[in-house]
């Protein structure tokens, strides 16, 4: 007789607990990843190859500005591409390259400055990045089928409207996590004081995207059902999206550069932020100050016009005071430390004065006796190339601190330093550029030429055509210290020289782990009593006898 | 008791709301209506007073979780707890695909608005297979402390059905887009397309059983490829249509033919001609 048993039931045993999986290799490693190193590097790989496209549209337009006169018929109702392209370069700057390549810094540096392990919900970080990159790719695709703002194409016009709304919704997503491992993942002893000035600015920030993207969000969707229901035509959709980088709104772009300078500045004087805690409440304010986006006066209502224009000329000048502050002290921590001049420091020195240039002409074009030289009464300044002069200013700095920031914590994002001497001279670039680019649109502006997408101009064509030239010039070198950036970049990543694991000497915990970091990011925790926690332990070091 | 985030919330919290009743009676509020909501009197503009007593209520409250989470600081939540040491942060999760599928159905939802509604419902069911794997990952997750144990646990409940459906999905795209492929070619392009491709697989297979050590990373790969290149080759075939086919219209084809030698049903047409046919004769 056969005795049959019944199989053993498979024992679930669970081997000895491990806290950190071992790192997936290969293409797993990166379409199935949750580290926020890996998906840090693909927002801002992503986001600097968008940076080409924009570069090039934004030398298209400069170029065409040379000649006001073919500039006017380009822009009749009869020609769309050339409108297209500037809604391009400004909508693409903004949500494809600047907001991507902020999220990007900010998934990599903050789980390592709170001393996480981790970022807050792994897998909604890993489906924002993917969601930006399909939406962005759609957004591109729409474009090319003569559907961006003032295209013709119906379809395109509502593929580039739906792919918008899923990069905006993505972009959300990315802030709620960071946000959320600045609160909850923060290392045992980091209080919300102690919290890093990076992270802290970053938090802001995040509050601020918040409550402006789901506005943005919300305004695509009623878009898209005017579109699709109603055959409302392209021409309007630009206004629905263009308020997100007009200021105010746009300063919200200014409270990362904050916390880039308010974390560089300390680390090159080798000495402690001045007053630590007044630099946190003045980086607060500037967010308190800008989540008025609401108001700007092309929302003027004809019943409540106070209600916009009030709140405009308040937060224009009022912004200036936080920042005026934070210079204050960077001043006094500068000269209470040891300074050395080294690449972020001078891309920290060149995102605030191009900084404080913005917000000084935004207060500028609020005061409303200021008006253009147009014979006659003149007319307002806002509306002219003098607020996009305001918009550049405020995101080439932006965009100045974010490639500071990756020459900072390159050992952290590519486990390789940028060539110190090449990095100086992009910094160096970016500033001359910057001004070249900027400055002429002011004066210009104050000439009557009009803003993102310019009227014909009657009065002074020659001078603003030659100033459109120097805008031009200013162009050519920002694109070209762009280009030597990415180039420092990828010559640092095929290179074989090693950092170390804290070559700047840092004050804060990304410091404390390897370069690049480990899956898990830190093996221990020095103890955390301040803002700096790597400085104390320096000086701990230093004064035991 | 109170934290710095409570503090701070807590205080923007108690100035926004009096700022609220301040700017109701200012703007027209009567009576007791601008601390009470409304509820005993007027509360002035409606718009500014609503914006600054919801902003109030929320900073309060944010300001109370704050207090109650003790601003999530580790050390405190390890008092709340009971215990000694902090609780254990998170682990960093291993592998997952659903974020970049999800994104892909986002990304058809998308498309499916502007080019088809079957685009935009296979996007919808790909979302929802996502957030279905998503939340059983998720609860995976936390089944035990090891991360190899929770894939078994999650493989149990899952494999049973993604297997199926994934097979059912593999080999239905790979039917349809090889149909689409041999629809669109020419009759002589559609033959050689089939002994091509069949000669290739054969070719291929041969290869590998050749190398029975073969890496199955590369083996994966190849597949991926072929996968990828049929999938192609269907869209690129459906998007170019199915060749034009010769109607062959059998009435004709029988006129031309003997016409005897066609069965003859009493009442149809054929018959008909027939039998005038034969009469004409």
């Amino acid at each position: 007789m056969t005795v049959t048993e019944d199989a053993p039931a498979p024992e679930l045993v669970a081997p000895e607990p491990s806290t950190v999986a071992p790192a997936p290799a290969g293409l797993v490693a990166v379409l199935a990843s949750g580290d926020h190193k890996v998906l840090g590097r693909l927002w801002i790989v992503a986001a600097l190859a968008q940076l080409l496209l924009v570069l090039g549209a934004s030398l298209y337009v400069a170029a065409m500005r040379l000649d006001l006169a073919g500039l006017a018929n380009l822009t009749d109702s009869s020609s769309d591409w050339f409108s297209q392209i500037v809604t391009y370069r400004a909508i693409g700057g903004t949500f494809l390259v600047l907001l991507p390549l902020t999220i990007g810094l900010a998934t990599v540096v903050v789980p390592l400055q709170v001393g996480a392990s981790t970022i807050a919900f792994p897998r909604a970080a890993a489906a924002a990045v993917w969601g930006y990159l399909v939406g962005s790719g759609l957004v591109i695709g729409a474009y090319s089928i003569d559907g961006g703002p003032f295209g013709s194409s119906r379809d395109g016009i509502r593929l580039f409207v739906a792919a918008l709304a899923l990069v905006v919704v993505s972009e959300v997503l990315a802030w709620i996590c960071i946000m959320t491992t600045v609160i909850t993942l923060r290392a045992p002893g980091m209080t919300l004081a102690r919290t890093p000035l990076f992270s802290w600015s970053l938090l802001i920030a995040g509050a601020v995207w918040l409550l402006t993207l789901p506005v943005l969000a919300a305004m695509l969707v009623i878009t898209y059902v005017f579109v699709r229901y109603l055959g409302d035509d392209s021409g309007g959709i630009y206004a629905r999206i263009s308020w997100a980088f007009g200021p105010p709104a746009v300063y919200a772009f200014a409270i990362p550069v904050l916390g880039f300078i308010a974390t560089v500045v300390p680390v090159f004087s080798a000495t402690r932020h001045h007053l630590n805690r007044y630099a946190r409440i003045a980086i607060s304010a500037v967010g308190a100050l800008v989540v008025g986006g609401w108001a700007i006066p092309s929302f003027v209502g004809e019943s409540t016009p106070w209600l916009y224009k009030l709140p405009w000329v308040a937060v224009s000048f009022l912004i200036l005071i936080p920042v005026l502050a934070l210079v204050g002290l960077w001043a006094a921590t500068l000269r209470k430390g040891r300074v050395t001049l080294a690449s972020p420091l001078l891309f920290a020195v060149a995102s605030l004065v191009m900084l404080l240039v913005g917000l000084l002409a935004g207060a500028v074009q609020a005061i409303k006796p200021i008006k253009t030289l147009v014979d006659g009464p003149g007319s307002s300044l806002y509306g002219t190339s003098w607020t996009i002069a305001v918009a550049s200013y405020v995101l080439l700095s932006l965009a100045i601190a974010l490639l500071g920031g990756i020459t900072f914590w390159a050992p952290k994002l590519i486990g390789r330093s940028l060539r110190e001497g090449a990095a100086r001279g992009v910094a160096a670039l970016l500033l001359v550029g910057t001004v070249l680019w900027s400055f002429p649109d002011l004066v210009s502006g104050v000439l009557g030429q009009g803003g993102d997408i310019p009227g014909p101009v009657e009065e002074n064509v020659s001078t603003i055509e030659a100033l459109n030239a120097a805008s031009l010039v200013g162009g050519v070198f920002l694109a070209l210290a762009f280009l030597g950036f990415l180039s420092l970049v990828v010559r640092a990543i095929g290179g074989r020289e090693q950092p170390g694991d804290d070559p700047w000497h840092g004050h804060t915990l990304e410091w404390a782990t390897s370069s690049p970091p480990p899956p898990g990011n830190f093996a221990s925790l020095p103890e955390i009593t301040s803002e700096a926690p790597l400085y104390d332990a320096r000086h701990r070091e230093a004064s035991t006898p | 008791m109170f934290t710095t985030g409570s503090k701070t919330f807590l205080g923007i919290g108690t100035f926004l709301l009096v700022l609220a009743a301040v700017y109701g009676w200012t703007t027209g509020g009567t009576g007791l209506g601008p601390v009470t909501a409304g509820y005993n009197g007027g509360v002035g503009d409606h718009l500014g007073y609503s914006l600054l007593l919801s902003f109030g209520l929320l900073a309060v409250f944010l300001g109370l979780v704050a207090v109650a989470t003790r601003d999530a600081e580790s050390s405190a939540l390890a008092e709340l707890a009971g215990t000694e040491s902090a609780p254990a942060e998170a682990a960093p999760p291993g592998p997952a695909y659903q974020p970049v599928f999800g994104a892909f159905g986002a990304g058809l939802v998308v498309l499916g608005l502007v080019v088809s509604n079957v685009m935009f419902v296979a996007g919808l069911f790909v979302l929802l297979a996502v957030l279905i794997e998503w939340m059983v990952l998720d609860w995976s997750d936390r089944a035990t402390g090891d991360p190899a144990a929770n894939r078994l646990v999650r493989n149990r409940l899952m494999a049973p059905l993604e297997i199926p459906i994934a097979g059912i999905l593999i080999v239905g795209g790979a039917v349809a887009a090889f149909s689409r492929l041999l629809l669109t070619s020419s009759v002589l392009g559609a033959v050689a397309v089939a002994m091509g491709l069949g000669t290739l697989i054969l070719l291929v297979g041969i290869f590998f059983a050749a190398r029975p050590k073969a890496s199955p990373n590369l083996i994966a790969g190849v597949l991926v490829v072929a996968a990828i290149g049929i999938g192609v080759a269907g869209v690129g075939a459906a998007a170019r249509g199915e060749r034009v086919m010769e109607e062959h219209d059998e009435s004709t084809e029988q006129d031309e033919g003997t016409g005897n030698e066609v069965p003859v049903t009493p009442g149809t047409n054929k018959s008909a001609t027939t039998d005038e046919a034969e009469g004409e004769g």
